[in-house]
């Protein structure tokens, strides 16, 4: 349990500190949401309607950006190799990286999603919906991108490669998070069904990244 | 000779260059005995008229898609608990022929859906699983071509490949959890 205290702890200090990749992801969130109404025009009906399917696309490819340093920098100074040899079960490290990692991007990203709702028109209801299906939904995102980061460092190559595997596992996450903050909004099904397969996901995947990544990890240490 | 001497790569490539050839003429048989049953013998329905013929390539492409990826996923454990390098090839070599059936089995949907539901494509459960299926498949081809170390890739590719397995299910009952567009089948 120290061990996995002590592994999340030096994460989220990395994460913080010069170098550490923690607000650049909301950074790019803003961008994206911020290109989409040039792109799309001015027209606050249409932005209030797809406010929410943008506020998620952009969480998503936010939530991909920083995912693959987070075993490429332990494997390239050696701690990924100590990780793998000490005594805490790799599953359970690989969660509280994932942790560490989803509250210095996934929730940076829950927080600011409020401010970028107000530039695209949406109602307070709509808001309240897109920032809670944010706050459950993005952990399943780094979750399932758990697996990409590990792949990343078993291929020894990250680049365009991770998001073209990740992106496809990450649709059933997209789709029932959109729906669900659109069902708060326009209905006609009640909210709390598309919510809670968003919470089965979650959790789904909260079992399947950690070992598929930790298998991952296993089998590229050798 | 007990089923696991042909585990023995060298054996197995033999027997294969003895009985491909073989395989390769009851292929061309049982195509040409089916498409000449499909054009000429199969009767048009009183409904869809000559548009039901698609239905006898569209189907058997749909399952083939999808015991393309159970095979890769059988394969998948090969190559990760006994690190089996024919379990490598066969799941490196499944991948282009799942990837082809499915590419024909979305096609030949929405050629058939287009007379039929007045729509080339729509945002169905059946049909969106299905397309992700295909990109999965179009993510390991390009894993495959990617890496330079075969044995790196394989494994790599197996996580992949028994991860992507969770949407098999959800492609075989997607038309009963959602009541949406495509036929229950």
């Amino acid at each position: 349990m120290d061990a996995l205290a002590a592994v999340f702890i030096r994460d989220m200090r990395i994460a913080t500190r010069i170098g550490g990749g923690a607000l650049m992801g909301v950074l790019f969130f803003l961008a994206v949401v911020i290109l989409l109404p040039f792109a799309i025009g001015p027209d606050l009906a249409l932005l209030r309607r797809i406010g929410p399917a943008i506020l998620w696309i952009g969480a998503l490819l936010a939530s991909l950006l920083a995912l693959d340093r987070l075993f490429a920098a332990d494997h390239e100074d050696g701690s990924l190799d100590l990780i793998l040899l000490g005594r805490s079960p790799l599953e359970l490290v690989i969660i509280a990286k994932a942790l560490s990692h989803w509250l210095t991007t996934g929730l940076p990203l829950v927080l600011v999603s409020p401010v970028l709702g107000l530039f695209l028109n949406l109602e307070p209801v709509a808001i309240g919906a897109v920032m809670l299906t944010l706050l459950i939904g993005t952990p399943a995102l780094t979750f399932i991108g758990v697996i990409g980061a590990a792949l990343a460092v078993m291929l020894r190559r990250g680049g365009l490669l991770l998001p073209v595997l990740v992106l496809p596992l990450t649709i059933p996450v997209l789709i029932f998070g959109v729906s669900a903050a659109n069902a708060a909004v326009v209905g006609p099904v009640p909210f709390a069904t598309p919510l809670a397969i968003l919470g089965a996901l979650t959790l789904m995947s909260l079992v399947v990244g950690p070992v598929a990544a930790a298998a991952a990890l296993r089998q590229g240490s050798e | 000779m007990a089923l696991i001497d042909f585990a023995n790569p060298s054996r197995f490539v033999a027997l294969v260059e003895r009985v491909l050839p073989w395989l390769v003429v009851a292929t061309l048989f049982t195509f040409g005995v089916g498409l000449y049953q499909t054009f000429f013998i199969a009767p048009d329905d009183y409904q869809q008229g000559a548009t039901v013929k698609i239905m006898f390539i569209h189907v058997p492409s749909a399952w083939l898609g999808m015991f393309c990826w159970g095979l890769m996923s059988l394969a998948s454990l090969g190559t990760l608990v006994w690190r089996h390098p024919l379990a490598d090839v066969a799941a490196k070599s499944a991948a282009p022929i799942g990837a082809a059936f499915t590419f024909l089995c979305l096609v030949t949907g929405s050629l058939w859906g287009r007379p039929m539901w007045g729509t080339y494509w729509v945002w169905d459960a059946r049909l969106t699983s299905v397309l992700v299926m295909f990109l999965m498949y179009l993510g390991l081809i390009a894993l495959w071509r990617s890496v330079d170390d075969p044995a790196r890739a394989g494994r790599a590719a197996a996580i992949l490949t028994l991860v992507g397995a969770v949407n098999l299910p959800i492609i075989k009952f997607s038309v009963d959890w959602w009541n949406t567009l495509h036929q229950p089948a």
